[in-house]
């Protein structure tokens, strides 16, 4: 298997004065004492809308977690929007899986979207720009119909989409979503993969996936992960380097499936 | 009857009303977060903890005369201590929680117990302490009472969305760059404060029924937290209210009688539970 370099960029060329949206220099996390990601280095460019695939236990989650800062490697240098990633929070939109939330927890639509303001201010109330921002991201996802339906009555792939509201709402330049299409039926997944694309135009997005078939038709990098991480642009993502990622060809079999 | 006519004419049970409405609202508030974030279990132990406070404050009182010590001041300084021990390392320690909130507990109670043995006198606080008894707040307690209320209304709803956020999505809202930690242990402190008031009503062993009950029936019929806190304060007075006025003439003992009437409601809200939602799967669905 030959492996594209990983420092190139994606898709379409760029200048190369472009900053990294996401740089990962010979970075190791180990979970104790267990290596997740060995010497692992890459980069994510401004614009890119990049996947990253891998078997469970490769080191997906990890990854996300270096890149929010919520855990920091053992070895090597991780830097978001070229400084620490904890600093690059405001700029960063997290969208996580909806199954983990509470679905007795007594809460609408638009008090989920607003959420993504929590930051924004002291005490008391959200402010009317918080408030706009909210109303803003519900139209771009386009749910603003449902803003006062309880958000434990909607189905999977609305809630997802309510998370990337909620996310949205932060005006962030990259878009984080971690497994956005687990557990959502295969039409809303592909409503959710137009609303990603139709995002992707203005936004940096990284999205971790188990889903490699119906990735790979939209976006413009792939980051295979298994220990270690390799970009590979789509037009060279072949069946050989998936199966290899997994050690079966049940990936290559659904790829063509979905082509 | 009797209650009505009494209740116009004898200051203690107008205290006693009072005391039950105004940790109406506390309760309705707090325990909508409690039982949301599913602290129950950390409240209880809270509240258990209070024994140590209570026990240690009458004896300082009575043995060494300190009156200004009285039993409500030693709940005030006990509860807060137990939040910020079971808050802090719970966050922070690498123990297991329930080993922690077993010690604390026990501990608790323990020290209360050892030093209202060690205080002369009739013991009939132990009783109270452990069981409340709403007929017996005085005064100086209402004012005490009525302050402790207002102060975790006020703090409740100058952060109500940083609460309801933290509650929600610990992760996302530490992202967005709220502290979580500090909004947790002002979330267990509001709980420690909410448990003094109730104490008067229902005593130590009962007041996680008042803290978790309402609410949880509050929110299975409301759809955002505030809802669920105006219902739960709601219901909690008229069922502080019926409690107090049943349990008058037959001389039955207040607190129980509350909980009971709470458990009755929370089981037939719970019951209903397969009516409401085949209400909410009818209703139009885009």
């Amino acid at each position: 298997m030959s492996r594209a370099p990983s420092t190139r960029s994606v898709g379409a060329p760029r200048a190369p004065a472009t900053l990294p949206v996401v740089q990962f220099r010979k970075v190791s996390f180990s979970y104790s004492g267990e290596p997740v990601l060995q010497g692992v280095s890459f980069e994510v460019l401004p614009g890119e809308f990049v996947s990253a695939v891998g078997p469970n236990g490769g080191g997906k989650t990890t990854l996300l977690r270096l890149i929010l800062g919520t855990a920091r490697p053992q070895a090597g240098e991780v830097r978001v929007f070229g400084g620490p990633p904890e600093r690059a929070r405001s700029r960063v939109g997290y969208v996580p899986q909806y199954a983990r939330f509470d679905p007795l927890f007594p809460v609408t639509v638009l008090d989920v979207v607003r959420m993504g303001r929590v930051g924004n201010f002291a005490a008391g109330p959200y402010r009317r720009e918080d408030r706009e921002a909210a109303e803003e991201a519900l139209a771009t996802v386009g749910m603003p119909e449902l803003r006062r339906r309880p958000f434990s009555d909607l189905s999977g792939g609305q809630r997802q989409r309510v998370l990337i509201a909620r996310a949205l709402a932060t005006h962030p330049e990259l878009l984080l979503l971690d497994e956005p299409t687990a557990s959502v039926d295969r039409a809303a997944t592909a409503k959710l993969y137009e609303l990603l694309v139709e995002l992707a135009r203005r936004l940096t997005i990284l999205l971790v996936s188990h889903d490699t078939g119906v990735v790979s038709r939209f976006v413009s990098g792939v980051l295979c992960v298994n220990r270690t991480v390799a970009k590979h642009p789509v037009s060279r993502l072949t069946g050989e380097m998936l199966s290899e990622l997994y050690g079966t060809d049940i990936a290559l079999v659904r790829h063509e499936e979905e082509l | 009857m009797d209650f009505l006519r009494d209740l116009l004419a004898f200051p203690f049970l107008q205290y006693a009303l009072a005391t039950g409405l105004l940790a109406s609202v506390a309760s309705g508030v707090v325990g909508s977060f409690i039982t949301v974030r599913r602290i129950g279990y950390i409240a209880g132990a809270i509240a258990h903890t209070v024994l140590g406070g209570m026990g240690l404050a009458r004896y300082l009182q009575r043995v060494l005369g300190w009156e200004f010590v009285t039993p409500l001041v030693g709940a005030v300084a006990s509860a807060l201590l137990a939040a910020i021990i079971i808050g802090v390392v719970t966050l922070y320690g690498r123990e297991r929680e329930d080993t922690v909130l077993s010690a604390v507990w026990s501990i608790g109670m323990a020290v209360g117990i050892f030093f209202i043995s060690r205080t002369p006198g009739y013991n009939d606080d132990l009783m109270s302490y452990l069981f409340g008894n709403i007929l017996m707040v005085r005064r100086a307690d209402l004012a005490l009472i009525a302050g402790l209320d207002a102060l975790v209304v006020v703090v409740s709803f100058l952060f109500y969305y940083k609460l309801e956020a933290v509650c929600f999505d610990e992760e996302f809202a530490r992202l967005r760059g709220v502290r979580v930690e500090l909004y947790y242990i002002l979330l267990l402190v509001l709980t420690a404060l909410t448990i003094v008031i109730l104490l008067q009503v229902v005593g130590i062993v009962m007041v996680i029924a008042l803290l978790a009950l309402p609410a949880a029936a509050a929110a299975y019929l409301t759809r955002r937290l505030w809802h669920t806190m105006i219902v739960a304060s709601a219901l909690s007075g008229v069922l502080m209210t019926a409690g107090l006025a049943l349990s008058y003439k037959p001389n039955l003992p207040a607190g129980a009688t509350i909980i009971i009437l709470s458990g009755a409601v929370y089981l037939a809200v719970v019951g209903s539970r397969p009516l409401w939602r085949r209400r909410r799967a009818q209703a139009p669905r885009k």
